[in-house]
C-alpha cells in the first residue's frame, strides 16, 4: 500500500503543534529537588510524627555509645580500638532512625494524610532519607570528636574514619534502596551488615585495623570525599526515579 | 540522524526542556511513524492525528526513556503500537471504520477506482478482525503488516522473546488462514 504523505508545511506545523503542546518541563535535579521540599513542605514539618522513633534512635545509640566509650577508656591500644570501634559502630544510628521511621510510616495509616497534593509518600521518603543521613553524620561526627577529646587522641583521624564508614553505608543504604523494591529486604540487608559490622570488628579487631590502616592517615579525607560524590550521584537517580517512575 | 546527535537531542529534552531539540527529533521519526499510522487507518488526517498523539506521548514521558534498555525508534514504536491498539479497541474508532464513506478516504492517485475500493475494503476488513485479536498479537500483526519490522524488532519492541513472537505469528495467521477457507 503507497503511502500518501502530508506537505512538509503540514508536517512542520504538526510538530510545532506537539512540541508546544508537551509542554516540556527540565529534569529536576538534586538541589531544586531538596530547595523544593524544603520550601514547600517546611523543615518543621519534615519529621512530624516520627518524635519516638527519633528518641528511641537517640537513647540506643546514646547508650552504646556511652558504654563504647568508657570501655575504651581503660583499654591499651586507644587507637587502634577506637577506629575500629567508630568504624563499626557509626552507621548504628543511621541505620536505627531509617529503619524505624521507614517501619512506622509503612504502618501508620494517617500517613497519606499528611501529605500535600504536590507530593505522594515517595517523595516525602525521599526526602527523609537525606534529612535522616545529614542529623547522622552531625551526630556521628560529634560524637567522634567527643572520644578523640574524652580518651585523648588525635581527632581528625577518628573523625575520617567515623565519616567514611557512614559514607560506605549510606552507599549501600541508597543501592539498596534502588535495587530492591520491598521495605523489608532494605531493611534486613542494612541490618545484616550492621550486625554483621559490629560482631566482626568484636571478633576480629586486627583485621580491621589492617583494612583502615590500608589506607594511608592523609588519604581518608579522599576517600570521604569519592564516598560523599558516589552517594550524592546514586541518591540524584533515586530522587529522579521518585519523580519519574511509577513505583520505586 | 545518527546515534550520537539522537542520543545528544535525547539528553537535551531530559534535562533542559529543550524545545529545538525537541522539533529535531520529532521531524526526523515523523515520517516513518505517519507511515506507519497511515498504512492502518488508509486516512490522512486520521494518521496526522494518531502520529501526533503517538509523538505527545513520548515527549510527555520521555523522562522516563532509559536508553539503556531500548533504542529511542523501538521505545517509539512500543508506543506506537500501543496507541494504535487502544485507537481501534475503542467502540467509535470501530464504528468509524465499518462506516465510513469510500470518498471520505485518501486512496493514493495510481490505479483503478476498482481497485482502489477493493484496497480499502480489504483494509477495512483486517483491520476489523485484528481488533478483536488480544492486545499482544494484534501489536505484533501491526509491527509486522505495517511497520514492516522483522522479528528481532518486533520482539525488541515488544519485549518478547524472539521465538514466542514467531509462534503467535505464524499461529495468529494459520488461524486467519482457515477462517477464511471457511468463509
Amino acid at each position: 500500500m503507497s503511502v500518501i504523505y502530508p506537505s512538509d508545511k503540514q508536517i512542520q506545523a504538526s510538530v510545532q503543534n506537539i512540541c508546544e503542546k508537551a509542554s516540556l518541563t527540565r529534569r529536576p535535579n538534586l538541589i531544586s529537588f531538596l530547595r523544593d521540599m524544603s520550601r514547600n513542605l517546611g523543615l518543621r514539618q519534615i519529621f512530624t510524627g516520627t518524635w519516638d522513633v527519633i528518641l528511641i534512635s537517640c537513647m540506643l545509640f546514646g547508650l552504646a555509645a556511652v558504654i563504647g566509650a568508657l570501655d575504651l577508656r581503660h583499654s591499651v591500644h586507644q587507637l587502634q580500638k577506637a577506629s575500629v570501634f567508630l568504624f563499626a559502630f557509626s552507621p548504628v544510628f543511621l541505620f536505627l532512625l531509617f529503619s524505624l521511621s521507614l517501619w512506622k510510616e509503612v504502618e501508620g495509616t494517617s500517613y497519606p494524610i499528611k501529605m500535600t497534593c504536590l507530593y505522594t509518600a515517595r517523595h516525602l521518603i525521599a526526602f527523609r532519607v537525606f534529612c535522616i543521613t545529614c542529623c547522622s553524620f552531625a551526630v556521628v561526627g560529634l560524637y567522634a570528636l567527643f572520644l578523640s577529646a574524652f580518651l585523648g587522641l588525635p581527632g581528625l583521624p577518628l573523625l575520617c574514619v567515623s565519616l567514611s564508614s557512614l559514607f560506605l553505608y549510606s552507599l549501600l543504604q541508597i543501592q539498596t534502596v534502588l535495587s530492591v523494591r520491598s521495605n523489608l529486604t532494605v531493611c534486613g540487608v542494612l541490618a545484616v551488615w550492621v550486625f554483621g559490622n559490629c560482631v566482626g570488628s568484636q571478633l576480629w579487631p586486627e583485621i580491621y585495623w589492617e583494612l583502615l590502616q590500608a589506607v594511608p592517615a592523609a588519604a581518608w579525607v579522599l576517600v570521604d570525599l569519592l564516598l560523599a560524590l558516589m552517594f550524592c550521584n546514586r541518591y540524584g537517580i533515586y530522587v529522579r526515579r521518585v519523580c519519574y517512575a511509577e513505583g520505586l | 540522524m545518527n546515534d550520537q546527535k539522537e542520543a545528544f537531542l535525547i539528553r537535551r529534552i531530559q534535562r533542559q526542556g529543550d524545545r529545538q531539540a525537541a522539533e529535531e527529533l520529532v521531524s526526523a521519526y515523523y515520517r516513518e511513524i505517519y507511515a506507519f499510522a497511515y498504512r492502518q487507518t488508509g486516512d490522512v488526517d486520521a494518521a496526522m492525528d494518531l502520529t501526533q498523539e503517538i509523538f505527545l506521548a513520548a515527549l510527555q514521558s520521555i523522562q522516563r526513556y532509559d536508553p539503556k534498555r531500548a533504542g529511542f525508534r523501538t521505545w517509539l514504536y512500543r508506543i506506537a503500537s500501543h496507541k494504535l491498539t487502544d485507537l481501534f479497541r475503542s467502540p467509535a474508532s470501530r464504528l468509524r471504520q465499518s462506516t465510513i464513506p469510500i470518498e471520505e478516504l485518501s486512496l493514493p492517485d495510481d490505479g483503478s477506482p476498482e481497485e482502489q475500493w477493493l484496497e480499502a475494503d480489504q483494509l477495512r476488513q483486517i483491520q476489523l478482525r485484528i481488533a478483536d485479536l488480544p492486545d499482544e498479537i494484534q501489536s505484533i500483526l501491526r509491527l509486522r503488516f505495517y511497520g514492516e519490522a522483522g522479528f528481532r524488532q518486533i520482539a525488541e519492541i515488544l519485549a518478547l522473546p524472539e521465538g514466542t513472537v514467531k509462534t503467535k505469528y505464524y499461529t495468529t495467521i494459520r488461524m486467519l488462514r482457515e477462517e477464511a477457507n471457511r468463509q
